[in-house]
């Protein structure tokens, strides 16, 4: 289990992969034996909120007295906007590069890489796609809704553009994104003839693992922690139009 | 033709006549008996073997003596009104089911054995279904070619899916170029 008072530096050992969480929130290596909390402290980071995220990342589930305040909404949403970057500026660049490699060195299997090119790109603009709704629409709406909840008064226009749209809409179009990755690991484990750049291949494997749970654990987040406090809020702004 | 093995065991004469050539019309390799012989069946390897037996021969020592899985099975039901089933079963036949349902029947089956058996090779029917669906086919439209019922169109899929590891549509795509069952120019990719 992961407490405040957990060195990052057994954080780090126990889930070397946790790295990629500070790498999202910029935070770089050669803290000593600082606790969670003081991680925290020093970069003004909310605490419960940041021991769910590691609890989600590490075991698969959130700490059972997981606090769940409206408060967090803008630092989540926040956090999971640095996620995106991190997908789009560092994950799949880094696959994309290996597959260029191995496109480089293996001369004679152009058809195949090209094929998993394809694959790859397709993948991309589905990955994208549905990184830019969250961003334009998901994203936004969350905000307004939490600073809607202290309004006293609430115009027509508001409570119109309320009425068509709740999270659950969002949560309905959750589409399955780590299900093409899977994919993708399934073919090169099993299905693809062996390359003679191998090193590149494992590279790729590793990546893929990496992204398929990190993509996971985004949309827990997503599913366990905003959908649910906005929905709260949801319910208060509607009890308020109701009176 | 295809690669699979049946064993049809029917006394009724009829019934025999009438399976046997469906049967043969579609695949290759079939034993034909008129009645339980136990040394033929008893010397078989039947794992991967579709039996098609009268209901009335089908009981818990044959089944167990001769090795013979229940999900191997498929039952032609007995005249006798007392043990009528709903026809949607697929462990069971009727002699009135057309040639197209009976076959529909056994390709289920196959796919389900295939399955269980852990046997990941895909089948013939399964690579038709792979490449239709690499081409951009819906479910419908696949049954319509194939001559098959959107339901075992999806069972198919499904099973294929298990076996593969692959859930995706483009996923199928790759591994049917791969292994020569479309070409990228044919294929949706």
């Amino acid at each position: 289990m992961i407490h405040l008072n957990t060195k990052v530096a057994d954080l780090i050992h126990a889930d070397v992969f946790s790295l990629s969480i500070l790498e999202r929130l910029n935070i770089p290596l050669g803290f000593g034996d600082i606790s969670i909390a003081e991680l925290c402290d020093n970069h003004n980071l909310n605490k419960d909120l940041f021991i769910d995220i590691l609890q989600l990342f590490l075991y698969g589930h959130l700490p059972e007295k997981s606090i769940k305040t409206e408060e967090n909404i803008p630092e989540l949403v926040n956090y999971l906007k640095l996620t995106h970057k991190y997908y789009l500026e560092i994950k799949i660049p880094q696959i994309e590069k290996l597959i260029n490699k191995i496109e480089l060195h293996e001369t004679d299997r152009q058809n195949e890489i090209n094929i998993l090119k394809k694959f790859f790109e397709k993948y991309k603009i589905e990955f994208l796609s549905h990184l830019e709704n969250e961003e334009k629409i998901v994203f936004p709406y969350v905000i307004e809704i939490f600073d809607l909840q202290n309004e006293s008064e609430l115009t027509a226009e508001t409570i119109e553009k309320i009425s068509t749209y709740t999270i659950s809409d969002f949560e309905k179009e959750h589409e399955n994104l780590d299900e093409k990755l899977n994919d993708l690991k399934n073919i090169i484990i099993k299905y693809l003839k062996p390359f003679e750049s191998r090193e590149y291949v494992h590279q790729i494997l590793i990546s893929l693992f990496e992204l398929e749970k990190d993509v996971y654990e985004h949309a827990q987040l997503e599913d366990l922690i905003l959908v649910p406090i906005v929905q709260l809020i949801e319910q208060k702004i509607k009890a308020k139009i109701n009176k | 033709m295809r690669n699979l093995s049946i064993c049809l065991i029917a006394t009724n004469l009829q019934s025999r006549i009438k399976l046997s050539e469906i049967l043969c019309k579609h695949y290759s390799s079939i034993l034909i008996l008129s009645s339980v012989e136990k040394s033929i069946l008893k010397s078989n390897n039947n794992k991967q073997t579709i039996f098609i037996i009268e209901e009335e021969l089908v009981n818990n020592d044959l089944l167990k003596n001769l090795n013979i899985n229940k999900s191997n099975l498929i039952i032609i039901e007995s005249e006798n009104e007392k043990i009528r089933r709903c026809s949607s079963n697929k462990d069971y036949l009727k002699m009135e089911y057309t040639e197209d349902l009976i076959i529909e029947i056994i390709e289920i089956k196959s796919s389900e054995i295939s399955v269980i058996e852990s046997d990941s090779t895909i089948s013939e029917r399964e690579k038709e279904i792979i490449k239709h669906v690499s081409k951009g086919l819906t479910n419908k439209e696949i049954a319509e070619k194939l001559f098959l019922s959107p339901h075992t169109v999806m069972t198919h899929r499904k099973n294929i899916s298990n076996k593969l590891g692959i859930k995706s549509i483009s996923g199928l795509t790759v591994y049917a170029i791969l292994n020569n069952i479309t070409s990228l120019e044919e294929s949706q990719i």
